[in-house]
Formats: structure tokens, sequence, C-alpha cells
């Protein structure tokens, strides 16, 4: 028996259980953050369904159905954590950090932020309230979001480039900007932390180097979109919508829908301007 | 262009009914032996159907052309079918057949157009060119209601009229072959040949533009007001966007969707598919 209180054959029948879930075909193509909250409600909702779904082959006999819950919602949270945290830690690990320097004041030696942003990661996972948060920043860095419009907008709104990519009057190289966009997207979670604990040290405030532009949709040549803008645009993007990797028939693409939809008025904390160069870049390459 | 009047409603589905009649009366002479005068005033009477539906067709064109509709008229209307009933028949056979029975004499000309009219026959296609013309009563609202159903009709008549087209010289080339005394086994090969090709292409064509233009929008609609989670817009077809089902989709992408993604940025968390209970049940009984 664990030290959790469970035999090793109670933990591998829940880890065979749960990732069962995550193969059925409705969760395989969900991002792992929405697919562990959909099976969560499941189990959660269970309440004395357990005697009906585990009355074959012994399945959890002897069991009380609140061990059962403990049992199944830590494996749930152990197999999405085997799938989102290397995305992160492979992002982290291959990731240059001594941009950072420049926002920070001094030199800090990478391994240091690496341990700090992968730390910090982690205790986003472990909250319930900043868990599901963590989607945004998986999603861009799991398939290079970030890059992808950076790019984009560089080479078509060479403007808004600079705007966007300028932090505490830096300009960002396009390499720069993607890294600095990822980290971003992590850190910005920390709003859902209680008083912003645990914030990593040696990495800059981003709600203060990254201001968001001032009424966008009065003055739009005038007020550029800005780095904050950028960063909302993302974190609200894939907030609560799910990625489509391929093309849905007979559906406009995931992302022009999306910033088709959210530029249009009404939908507020959106800079709509950034929007319609999103929505545009999105119809063109069919993203 | 849609006859909303019961009285040129009327006289369409007259003009149309007669010329398809006088073009079966003709096939028909030809066969059972009438005088040559009563065959003559058919081709005659012919002529002046084919005058008529070349001029109604070059004056649709133009209408379309106005609108700048001709590409829709010409690809999604019945433009092609209308096209093939009215100006090949009218330049290839009627036109040489009365100068032919007008002239009496034999010259160069006379003997061209002889030769013109006599490669037009061998083709067999003719008659089915002249009933094709009924595709146009598709048009009329006292038989289709509206214009997705006259579309979609249109496109079904215009399918079974280009494959009825295309077996018409086979058709006349296996008779030829068989003669008088395979007549039997001729007819059977050529009706099932007919049923083959026209068979083929419905299937073919029809199923895929019934697929893209209905099923597809009707799944993303059912998908969109059902599921939570689902953001994704119709893609909408301006050339079908009078079309019942286009103006509900255009509703649903303008009206609904925003309604709906403005409430999943504001959610706490996303929403949640459902665990197929009976599935995971059926992995824990095959354990």
């Amino acid at each position: 028996m664990s030290r959790t209180g469970f035999t090793g054959e109670q933990r591998g029948r829940a880890s065979e259980l749960i990732r069962f879930i995550f193969s059925l075909p409705e969760f395989c193509s969900e991002p792992p953050l929405f697919s562990e909250h959909s099976i969560e409600k499941f189990i959660s909702g269970l309440g004395a369904g357990y005697a009906d779904l585990f009355r074959y082959n012994g399945w959890f006999e002897d069991m009380e159905p609140a061990s059962i819950d403990r049992l199944l919602l830590g494996m749930l949270h152990s197999v999405t954590n085997e799938k989102v945290l290397p995305v992160i830690r492979g992002f982290i690990e291959e990731a240059d950090f001594t941009l950072f320097d420049e926002f920070s004041g001094g030199s800090v030696p990478d391994e240091f932020r690496r341990e700090k942003l992968y730390g910090f990661a982690e205790t986003l996972l472990k909250l319930r309230t900043t868990r599901l948060r963590l989607n945004s920043a998986y999603t861009v860095i799991r398939y290079g979001i970030a890059e992808r419009y950076l790019g984009e907008i560089m080479r078509k709104f060479p403007l808004v480039y600079e705007s966007v990519a300028s932090v505490n009057s830096r300009k960002l190289s396009p390499d720069e900007s993607s890294l600095f966009f990822k980290t971003a997207l992590i850190l910005v979670n920390c709003r859902y932390l209680p008083d912003g604990q645990g914030y990593p040290a040696s990495f800059p405030d981003i709600a203060t180097e990254c201001p968001r532009s001032i009424n966008p949709d009065d003055y739009p040549e005038q007020n550029p979109p800005l780095a904050g803008d950028f960063i909302d645009i993302l974190d609200m993007r894939f907030r609560n919508a799910g990625y489509y990797e391929l093309p849905v028939k007979g559906c406009m693409s995931a992302d022009a829908s999306w910033f088709d939809t959210v530029r249009k008025p009404g939908i507020a904390g959106v800079n709509r301007q950034l929007a319609g160069i999103f929505y545009e870049i999105a119809l063109e390459r069919n993203w | 262009m849609r006859t909303q009047d019961t009285g040129g409603q009327a006289a369409v589905t007259a003009a149309v009914m007669l010329s398809a009649i006088a073009a079966l009366c003709e096939y028909l002479f030809a066969v059972i032996i009438m005088p040559v005068q009563a065959v003559m005033g058919l081709a005659l009477l012919s002529f002046v159907f084919d005058v008529v539906f070349t001029a109604v067709f070059i004056s649709d064109a133009a209408e379309a052309a106005r609108r700048h509709k001709i590409r829709s008229f010409m690809l999604h209307g019945r433009g092609i079918v209308d096209f093939c009933g009215s100006v090949p028949v009218l330049l290839f056979f009627s036109v040489p057949s009365v100068i032919i029975i007008a002239s009496g004499t034999e010259s160069a000309g006379v003997n061209f157009m002889k030769t013109m009219t006599f490669f037009w026959s061998s083709l067999c296609i003719t008659g089915l060119l002249r009933v094709s013309r009924m595709t146009r009563l598709a048009s009329l609202p006292l038989f289709s209601g509206s214009g997705m159903t006259e579309r979609h009709i249109t496109l079904i008549c215009t399918v079974i009229c280009g494959a009825a087209v295309t077996t018409g010289p086979v058709c006349g080339f296996i008779m030829r072959r068989a003669g008088a005394q395979y007549a039997h086994a001729a007819a059977g090969a050529i009706a099932a040949f007919m049923l083959f090709i026209i068979l083929s292409a419905v299937i073919a064509i029809y199923s895929r533009h019934f697929g893209n233009t209905v099923s597809s929008v009707l799944d993303t609609l059912d998908k969109g007001f059902r599921r939570r989670e689902f953001y994704l817009k119709v893609k909408l077809r301006e050339e079908f966007r009078d079309d019942g089902i286009y103006r509900i989709a255009a509703f649903y992408n303008e009206t609904y969707l925003p309604a709906k993604t403005k409430q999943n940025i504001n959610s706490p968390e996303p929403a949640a598919y459902r665990v197929p209970e009976e599935e995971v049940k059926n992995f824990i009984r095959n354990r």
C-alpha cells in the first residue's frame, strides 16, 4: 500500500480507467485541462452511480465512494499533469531567458529563471482556481500560436508589430517577442493567485511592463495595440475555447471564427483592432 | 429570373410543355412515317420554340450579367441547361433545317447544311436538349415554392439532363449497330446504360452538393446550438445567402454565436463534455 493509502492494483485500475476516458473521441482532441474538467464533473457527479459502475470484476470493491473519488481525482490530475507539464517544461528548458535581464535590472543565471518559472507553473497547476487558466499558455506554447501571429503581423502590419513588440521602450525581435509573450502568458496567471503569491523572482511584472492601449475604439490610428493587448487576446482566446488542429467541414476555420466574433462590438476586454488583424490573418491562412 | 405572376407562369409552363411535346412528336412522326408536310410543320414549330428559348436565355443571361451574377447563373442556376437547350440546337439543327426546307434546291451551302444536320442528328441529342427545357419549370414558384428548392431541383435536373445527353450518342450508336432484329436487346442495354450514367452522376455530383450546402450547415448549426464550447462559424456562401438554411446560419453567426462567446469568455470555467457512461461501464466489464 502506498503512502496515499491505495494499493498498487487500485492505482493501476484507476490509471487504466482515466487513460481510457482520455482516449475517447470526445476527449482525445480536446486540451487536457478541459478534458480533465469534464471527467472531474463526471466523477464528482457519480454519487450513487458508483455501485452500478463498478459492480463488475471486483473493481474498487470494499472501497467507500469518498475513497474512490479521492483515488480517481488524484489519478486524473496526475494523468493531466503528465500531458501538460512536458509541454511547459520543454519550452522552459529550451528558452534563453537572458532577454529578461534587461527588465529585471541585473544579470540572472538562466538556470535560476528556469527553476523559478517551472515552479510557478507547478504552483498554478496545484490550485483549483488557477489550474484551468493555464490552458491558454499551454495551447499557445504547444501549437506555436504566438510566433505564428507575430510573424504574420510583422509581415503584413509592420507598424502594429512595432507597437505590440515594444516592451518598456525596448523593441523585441521576432524570436524575442515570441519568447516574451509565451512567458508572459504563464506569468499573467498570477492575477488569479491569492495576493499574487509565488510570483517568480527575476521576471518582470507583466501588468506594469505590458500596458494596454487606451480607448482603442475611439482613435484606432492614434492608439495602436500594445503588448498587453496581445497577451490579453491570446489569453482570452484559449481560456474557455478549445483548439482545432484540422478544419471542420462546412465551418470557417477556428481562429477566424473566434476572432471574427470578438472583433464586433459588445465583447469587453478585447482590443477590437487587434482582433480584426488576427481575424484577417486567420482567414487568409485558414487557421 | 423568377416569374412571379400566375399568367406568366402559365405561359412559361405552356411554352415549355408544348416545346417538349413537339420534340417528342417529331421523333414519333419520324418512326410511324407521317406525311412530309406534317414533319415539316413540326420542324418549323420546333424552330419557333428554339428561337423563343434562345431569346429568353440571352435575356436571362444579360439580366444576370447586369446584376453581376452571370457566374452564379451559369454554374449554380439553370444557365447551363438553358444554354444547351437553346443556342446549340438553334444554330446546329433548327436553322440549317429551315434553310434546307426553304431553299428547296441543291447548292454548296445547302449541302453543307445537310452535312451539319446529319452529323448533329447522328448524335441523337436534339430531342433530349429540347425536352431538357422542362428544367425551367423548377424555377416557377408554382412548382418549387422557394429559392432553395428551386436550386436543388434545378441541380438534380441538370445532372440528369447532363447524364442523358452524354448517353445520347452512345445509345444512337448501339441502335444503329443492333438494327431492327436486336431492337429489344439494344433497348434493354440503352435503358441500363442510361440508368448507370444517371445514378453515377446524381451520386457523384448531387450528393456532394447536398452535403456541402445542406447537411454540413445543419450539422454545424446543431453543434452550435447544443454545445456550449462549440464556437465555429458556419461558412456562408454568398451565392446561396437567400436560402432559408443560410439565413438561419447568418443569424447563428451574427447574433447567437457572439452572445454565446461573450458568456463563455466571462465564465470562470469551460464547458464540460458528457462522459459516455455506457462506454466506461463496458470498459470496466471487459477488463
